[in-house]
């Protein structure tokens, strides 16, 4: 399983023997049992993640309540961020939804990697700006689309989750009560094409 | 304009002076007239800028209803990323909303001044996760919050907003119509004189 994360660093770019090496060596795996937290809200959020199997759900608590902010499964990162070089505190819980194996991303052990081999860090850049470009789409479409056309967008992007992730975290997810989710499913299911048709 | 992109590039500790004069010199930096059209939707764009003074809104229209997506103020990038990776189309417009003076870079040119100052690229990155971070939390706090609660964070992380966008743009950028905005101020400014 460990080379998955060495292929999906060739598939960004083709990698030197030596390269692929220094990655496998440098790699830590962990293994975290389903239901297990890896993050709280309010911790620092110190660690970044490759989701090598399974898949973590990313949450905050709301009067109690529990609103799922993103869901990651295989060859997704989870990216810590600080500031000014200083950790801030998580604003969500990272939660295992199925066993899952992780890459644990080191800052300190990366920038070694990087000063070794330079071609690294421009591999890196663009995987963090692949999350960017992901995260700001997810927070564009909440502006942009309505609740049924985030629900179509996700069954197209990533149909897995619909058979992964109970219905009422998928409907917190698109920004709906479990009800809404529900009717949203039942109005598409009339229709057979399963598209929007302007009238 | 020039001094504020060596103002900015200073900022960083593993820049030397002689670094950042030859940075600066081999940067593009354009001046825009209030209202230019940076990208329009539909456009195939390779162009993305860093803003050093001025405001670029991004919106994109739905249903002849403009909904905005982003201000981007002194030193924010606005990168049209989907389009950029993916060279698709692009579902957004960017548009100059006050005087702008604008770091322009293309990948190639990115490219090539990494090879230069290969510094930039770890600067670059830090940059975006940093982003990152931003964006994930704002759309934590999106699904998470009240409209009101939208508008009284804004009010705190970037109160200049609020002085230099139109209200039916905040308030779309709020998620919410004009009016409703318009209500949560009257309520919130009964509460703070009450």
């Amino acid at each position: 399983m460990e080379n998955k994360f060495v292929n999906y660093f060739s598939r960004i770019t083709a990698l030197s023997i030596q390269e692929t090496n220094a990655i496998a060596e440098s790699m830590i795996v962990k293994k975290f049992n389903s239901g297990a937290i890896i993050l709280k809200q309010g911790e620092p959020a110190n660690d970044t993640y490759f989701v090598l199997e399974g898949c973590i759900r990313q949450y905050c608590l709301v009067a109690g309540e529990e609103r799922t902010t993103n869901i990651y499964t295989e060859d997704q990162w989870i990216i810590a961020f600080n500031e000014t070089g200083e950790t801030t505190p998580s604003s969500h819980f990272l939660i295992c939804h199925e066993d899952t194996t992780v890459v644990v991303g080191d800052e300190q052990k990366a920038q070694v990697l990087f000063a070794q081999f330079p071609r690294l860090e421009t591999i890196s850049r663009l995987i963090v700006e692949k999350a960017f470009s992901e995260q700001k789409k997810n927070t564009d479409a909440y502006l942009i689309e309505k609740p049924e056309q985030r629900y179509l967008s996700l069954q197209k992007s990533r149909p897995d989750l619909f058979q992964r992730i109970p219905q009422y975290q998928l409907a917190s997810f698109i920004g709906v009560s479990p009800e809404s989710l529900s009717r949203i499913r039942n109005r598409l299911s009339k229709k057979p094409s399963a598209t929007i048709k302007k009238p | 304009m020039e001094n504020e992109l060596i103002k900015f590039l200073s900022k960083y500790p593993s820049l030397s002076a002689e670094d950042v004069s030859e940075i600066a010199k081999n940067i593009t930096v354009i001046n825009c007239k209030k209202g230019t059209v940076l990208l329009k939707a539909g456009d195939i764009s390779v162009e993305c800028y860093f803003v050093l003074k001025g405001c670029i809104r991004a919106y994109c229209i739905v249903d002849g209803e403009e909904k905005t997506t982003a201000f981007y103020t002194e030193n924010q990038a606005a990168v049209p990323f989907t389009a950029i990776t993916e060279q698709t189309p692009s579902k957004l417009f960017m548009v100059c909303l006050e005087d702008c003076s604008l770091i322009k870079g293309n990948p190639e040119d990115e490219g090539n001044m990494y090879q230069q100052f290969p510094k930039l690229e770890a600067i670059t990155r830090a940059m975006v996760e940093q982003d990152l971070g931003k964006t994930q939390d704002a759309f934590s706090a999106f699904i998470t919050s009240t409209a009101e609660q939208r508008y009284i964070s804004l009010q705190e992380s970037r109160p200049d907003l609020l002085q230099r966008v139109p209200q039916i743009q905040l308030a779309s950028y709020i998620g919410v119509t004009p009016e409703s905005l318009s209500r949560i101020r009257k309520r919130l400014s009964l509460k703070t004189t009450c």
